[in-house]
């Protein structure tokens, strides 16, 4: 059999573990796969726009926020069905990313004032919902619980694979190729026909939209939602780390990323707390020395597709 | 409105400002010759504030005293950094900068990672105040306690003695040719590599002295530093267009201003109130609207 095939093959089989874990599994391995999903989500959707266009973002939580809050709100208050709802959660930071689209995307950036702006962003509406009571100042609000633990496990996954999905299917597609076109050099690029504002615009817009669902189902899975939870720096930090560690602008280096950083998140965690998070940024500039394409780069054996991310 | 609030607002508005340029300032040096952000700027600011926390604690060596220890220790804690990680980013770039940019922006929030939860993991969350000449002063009506004045005092000679080193001494002079125009610098026979490794460890020796400074009228907490690169940022943007007493200008008025919110909005938008002035400010540049620092030398 092909490596190919070999890989096709393995893929199929993660995939039927993954159905039928809950039916063995137990509530903390059930959890903990869902936060797995959670992150590979996270992950996939900022690599879409930063590993892509080199758009580096530190607050990419602020759709999972939005998510959170769009899908509370539309339950509670608007009392509509848990499946719109969700739906809900997922569309309104994708509106969020069309008008703040419209204004950033319209210029060029530099790296770190991206980065810096982005972060801000994230702040600016946490600060923003815990001071406004319509959206329940700094408490937030109680969401009735989920029925059952596969409820989330199951969403979660599926988000995930959309996720991957749309991410195999833009690195395919002449929008990805007008993507990588921004990445390697943005001028000529609009010179070349790449209409840059429009991608960069829609691109903000599709890596939203998973963001918001994982947030609006992580939410309901907790059973509330408080403006620190939903709008925690460590998620959008944990995001970025992941996916540079995995190694970005490809389809399987985030994933990697999310995965084992998790496993590597649950078992340090059990130990030390803070102890994870110094691992963390060694691990992070060990990476960028050694690697700058990311895990994936490191074990080219593996056969996965890697492209030069870094200009 | 009450002529001494406005005054008590505005003092109290300039004692951070003048902490915010001297960050800024530290900032600044790093940018400037090299282009880069350095986002772990702030934790330096934190090692500085818990060195000067540590030796009262546990010596009982006054705060004063402990200025020009936090100095040094940054200092080289700086050129152990750059040796360590910033050197070999750069060399590793060549001459791409967006290369250079992503791989220090992740490299520098690596350092922050490190930096802010080895803090975590030794010394915990708990909040540290340092009580040093905390007693208020009255001087003619305006009350302020000695610490502060001593602050605002520190950060504007420290400011000018940055302005003169830059512009009269010949290290200061090659940081500053370095950063208006390297390719100019090199041909007139200035290793950018020792500048670059000086003038990091310089920024960063900065950051320990304003942290210090912050420690005697503010809370210590290892996660206290991201807000204040922020600040700093906000800072170095505006007042780097000119000089370095633009900085302190772009500093003093960021304080004052913060002040003036907090008191006018309600306590809970003080930080608000900086991200908002962030986001402007990048938007600003980005569309051409304000020159950034780019071209501009300190």
């Amino acid at each position: 059999m092909s490596r190919r095939g070999l890989l096709t093959g393995a893929g199929w089989l993660v995939m039927g573990v993954l159905l039928l874990l809950p039916l063995r599994g137990s509530a903390y391995v059930l959890s903990f796969f869902l936060l797995i999903f959670m992150y590979v989500a996270m992950v996939e959707s900022w690599n879409l726009l930063s590993g892509y266009t080199g758009y580096f973002s530190l607050g990419h939580g602020l759709f999972f926020g939005i998510g959170a809050y769009a899908f509370a709100l539309s339950l509670i208050k608007g009392k509509f069905p848990p499946g719109v709802a969700l739906l809900v959660g997922g569309l309104a930071p994708v509106v969020v990313a069309f008008l703040l689209g419209f204004v950033l995307m319209r210029v060029r950036i530099r790296v770190a004032y991206f980065a810096v702006l982005t972060l801000g962003l994230n702040e600016i509406m946490k600060t923003a919902v815990a001071n406004s009571d319509a959206l329940g100042a700094s408490y937030g609000f109680t969401i009735p619980p989920v029925p059952h633990l596969a409820l989330p496990y199951y969403t979660l996954l599926f988000i995930a694979l959309g996720a991957i999905a749309t991410t195999i299917a833009i690195d395919r597609s002449r929008f990805g190729l007008g993507l990588r076109a921004i990445l390697e050099d943005e001028d000529v690029a609009q010179e070349t026909g790449v209409d840059t504002t429009r991608y960069k615009i829609l691109v903000f817009m599709v890596s939203a939209f998973f963001p918001g669902l994982a947030g609006g189902m992580i939410a309901w899975n907790w059973s509330y939602v408080d403006p620190y939870l939903a709008f925690d720096l460590i998620l959008s930090f944990n995001t970025a780390i992941m996916a540079v560690f995995g190694g970005v602008g490809t389809v399987w280096g985030p994933v990697v990323g999310a995965v084992v950083m998790s496993v590597l998140i649950e078992a340090l965690w059990i130990n030390l707390p803070h102890f994870q998070a110094v691992v963390f940024g060694i691990l992070l500039i060990l990476i960028v020395l050694v690697s700058p394409g990311g895990l994936t780069e490191l074990l080219p054996r593996l056969g996965l597709r890697r492209r030069s991310w870094q200009g | 409105m009450d002529l001494q609030i406005a005054l008590q607002l505005t003092a109290f508005g300039l004692v951070w400002g003048g902490l915010y340029s001297l960050t800024a300032l530290g900032l600044n040096l790093v940018y400037g010759v090299m282009k880069i952000l350095n986002i772990a700027h702030g934790e330096f600011l934190m090692l500085g504030a818990y060195t000067t926390f540590w030796l009262l604690t546990l010596w009982g060596i006054s705060p004063l005293l402990s200025l020009p220890v936090s100095i040094l220790l940054l200092f080289a804690f700086g050129a152990v950094v750059h040796r360590l990680v910033v050197a070999p980013i750069v060399r590793q770039s060549g001459n791409s900068i967006l290369r250079l940019e992503k791989g220090t922006l992740i490299v520098f929030f690596g350092v922050l990672m490190f930096v802010q939860n080895g803090a975590l993991l030794l010394w915990k969350g708990d909040y540290r105040v340092v009580d040093y000449l905390s007693a208020p002063l009255n001087l003619g009506g305006l009350h302020m306690a000695g610490n502060r004045l001593l602050v605002l005092g520190i950060s504007l000679l420290v400011t000018v003695a940055l302005h003169f080193f830059l512009n009269y001494t010949f290290t200061g002079k090659a940081i500053r040719a370095i950063s208006q125009d390297r390719e100019a610098g090199l041909l007139m026979a200035i290793d950018a590599g020792r500048i670059g490794l000086v003038s990091f460890a310089l920024g960063t020796a900065v950051a320990g002295l304003a942290g210090s400074l912050a420690a005697l009228i503010y809370v210590i907490t290892p996660t206290m530093g991201l807000l204040f690169t922020l600040k700093a940022f906000t800072v170095m943007v505006v007042g780097g267009l000119g000089s370095v007493l633009g900085t302190l200008a772009a500093g003093l008025f960021l304080g004052v201003a913060e002040s003036w919110g907090a008191f006018l909005l309600g306590e809970g938008y003080r930080d608000a109130i900086d991200y908002v002035l962030l986001v402007l400010i990048i938007l600003l540049i980005s569309y051409g609207l304000l020159r950034g620092r780019e071209r501009l030398a300190l």
